[in-house]
């Protein structure tokens, strides 16, 4: 396994058990991340920390599978799974997504994800706000 | 000599994609189809009804092309493994409507016997940009 990978395998523990400070201590400080590819990146680590904090508000993110997973060079893509309670809703999504995590350092630097947000828009974007 | 008789089990699959893109500007169905397996899986989007098999596909492409013009892929990004293609991109064209889309996308192509067999593409449906 690769170190990126490891890293990144350590940043997904770290969201599951809700550490918020130990997944973003895995990301880089000029950090970007594409929550939504239509929408404004994120680009610091406070706004990343009230995003985390909004997004467990709306959802339970309950698995966080990894299907397949392909590299190159600083550069992870991957194509999964996320089952998310809607806790505003009270449903259960399966939200089929891809994501490239591109690393720095050692350090998560660039992150954008891919899915049909018409599944999970309306409280994302609250969680966003 | 068909696109798809040219196909190597070496040939970096980005590479077979680029020849694709090919066949895709000039619009040329034969070419296009040549390149699929006749019972590919082809999720054109991923939570939508996947077309199964070329005639499905010979089908989509028809309508896609007389629906859509002036279409550009580009790929941003990409990785390959094992008879696996992801890429990342974005896919611009002008509908029906005369209204440009613009579609940021992920998307797996799988590989069997130099044949594309399986397709995802990832991205959102409805262009939240559309109209504005």
């Amino acid at each position: 396994m690769s170190e990126n990978m490891k890293v990144l395998e350590a940043w997904m523990a770290a969201s599951k058990r809700g550490d918020h400070e130990a997944f973003l201590d895995m990301m880089a400080d000029d950090l970007e991340y594409y929550w939504y590819m239509y929408a404004k990146p994120i680009r610091d680590k406070p706004t990343m920390r009230k995003f985390l904090r909004n997004y467990t508000a709306g959802f339970d993110q309950r698995e966080w599978i990894l299907k397949n997973t392909l590299e190159n060079a600083d550069m992870i893509m991957v194509e999964g799974v996320e089952k998310l309670f809607d806790r505003k809703r009270e449903v259960l999504i399966d939200n089929l997504f891809m994501q490239v995590i591109e690393f720095k350092d050692g350090k998560i630097s660039k992150v954008r994800d891919y899915y049909d947000a018409q599944r999970v828009q309306p409280p994302a974007a609250e969680a966003a706000a | 000599m068909s696109a798809a008789s040219d196909l190597k089990d070496v040939e970096p699959r980005i590479d077979v994609i680029h020849r694709l893109q090919q066949a895709i500007a000039a619009k040329d169905k034969d070419a296009f189809l040549a390149f699929f397996a006749p019972d590919v899986e082809y999720h054109y989007h991923v939570g939508t009804r996947p077309l199964m098999g070329r005639e499905w596909v010979e089908k989509f492409i028809t309508k896609y092309w007389a629906n859509n013009t002036g279409a550009t892929w580009v790929i941003d990004h990409y990785a390959e493994a094992d008879g696996r293609l992801f890429t990342e991109g974005r896919e611009q064209y002008v509908n029906a409507d005369g209204q440009t889309v613009s579609h940021p996308y992920m998307g797996v192509i799988e590989f069997r016997d130099g044949l594309i067999a399986g397709w995802r593409d990832y991205f959102q449906m409805a262009d939240p940009n559309a109209g504005k």
